[in-house]
């Protein structure tokens, strides 16, 4: 009797010894990861757990320029000339049962070589509210700024729009990454959730369009020779998607539009 | 019976050294996650345990767990440091890119020490409690099926003394 009671004994301690670890490693946390694709890839973006297809027909994006703009001055900051952008919109739907946050974004092969010729851009979630014919003023013949040079060789037709005015126009649009970058994962997450169209969830079975614009700043522009008298800068810009499991994606309260 | 006592002995040995293992782990502080993705195939399989622990520096090529901006956890390994910002630019082994956002140095979490392939398997398809629960329901009934044999087979056995 003796014998079984020590026995019993050990056998309870083993089982709880056994519940405790069992216990233990079945309530590690789950870890996700980053995924990324671009390219032929960014069709068809499955990665296991996040299934996402857009209508990108391709990882380069060819730009051409043939105007500039003075976004980086203040006096010119809330004018967008309408062929000094270009736009690129890519549509994505997340076809699998999770949702994603997804974040589309150039790479760095591209930054370096855009940065260098001043191309800057901007990604935000389209939205047909935005209106881009909201014309101000039509400055007609050739725009010449104080320095006498030309910048637009055409109708000097303008146009802004109220989002691009209230989230966009900032000096650190140009070094936007770099400030991102900075910042650790609090501070990224106030600051992508007030710029909330960089970073888009998209839940299971939504679709969302995602634009691109790009444009071109002035000083480095008329860095460009021109040809026959008429100022072009060509680049090509990689496009990537990036996206993540949204499992506990903490949604900011609504920011009020100035 | 000695059967049953061998295998027995190697079950409790067995369960007391992963005991003492798991108590170690969470005396140096070391935590443990469970990898959900393949992002970091083939050295991190999905499915496998990865043990976590804080260093006091972090280099490339460093395999470490940091959080995420928007409250998750990942683990991949370091490509690039930028020293003078503290920031560790990082890249899932399988992804044809690095992340698309750097972490800083005070994001990350730990690095990995240890990696024990579909040990997180419990973890990413059950709930806990939930295997608690079963186990713990398993090891009562073991246990109730050895108390009712045992009792049956003493008073088999003091029936026989009785008969002798």
């Amino acid at each position: 009797m003796k014998k079984i009671n020590k026995r019993g004994v050990f056998s309870v301690v083993l089982s709880i010894m056994l519940i405790f670890t069992v216990g233990f490693y079945s309530s590690a946390e789950h870890t996700t990861a980053w995924f990324t694709a671009f390219g032929e890839a960014a069709k068809e973006f499955n990665m296991d757990s996040i299934d996402i297809t857009s209508d990108f027909d391709g990882e380069t994006v060819e730009l051409t320029f043939d105007a500039a703009t003075k976004f980086a001055d203040e006096d010119e900051r809330n004018k967008m000339f309408e062929h000094a952008c270009k736009f690129f919109t890519v549509t994505l739907t997340n076809t699998g049962d999770r949702d994603a946050l997804v974040f589309l974004d150039i790479t760095e092969e591209s930054r370096a070589v855009t940065a260098d010729k001043g191309v800057r851009y901007y990604i935000y979630e389209y939205a047909d509210t935005i209106e881009y014919t909201d014309v101000i003023e039509v400055v007609p013949g050739v725009y010449e700024n104080a320095d006498g040079k030309r910048v637009i060789e055409s109708n000097g037709t303008y146009f802004r729009t109220d989002k691009m005015i209230a989230d966009v126009l900032t000096e650190k649009i140009g070094g936007r990454q770099a400030e991102v970058e900075s910042m650790t994962s609090e501070e990224q997450l106030a600051f992508l959730n007030q710029d909330a169209s960089s970073l888009v969830e998209l839940k299971a079975g939504e679709t969302k369009s995602f634009c691109c614009a790009f444009w071109v700043e002035y000083d480095y522009f008329m860095a460009v020779e021109p040809i026959d008298g008429i100022r072009t800068l060509e680049c090509n810009v990689d496009v990537v998607i990036n996206a993540v499991q949204a499992e506990h994606y903490p949604v900011a309260e609504e920011v009020s539009a100035e | 019976m000695k059967i049953f006592n061998i295998i027995y002995n190697i079950v409790a040995i067995t369960i007391t050294l992963i005991f003492l293992f798991t108590a170690g782990i969470m005396f140096t502080g070391t935590e443990v996650f469970a990898v959900a993705t393949p992002s970091m195939e083939t050295e991190i399989p999905e499915g496998s345990l990865v043990f976590v622990r804080e260093a006091q520096v972090y280099n490339e090529g460093d395999v470490i767990t940091a959080k995420l901006f928007s409250g998750n956890t990942f683990t991949h390994r370091i490509v690039s440091v930028d020293v003078e910002k503290g920031l560790f630019y990082t890249k899932g082994d399988s992804n044809p890119t690095q992340d698309p956002l750097p972490t800083a140095e005070a994001d990350i979490i730990g690095k990995v020490v240890l990696c024990v392939p579909y040990l997180g398997l419990l973890a990413l398809n059950f709930n806990s409690t939930t295997v608690i629960f079963i186990v713990a329901a398993v090891l009562v009934a073991l246990m109730l099926i050895r108390f009712i044999l045992h009792k049956k087979s003493a008073k088999e056995a003091t029936e026989i003394e009785k008969n002798q």
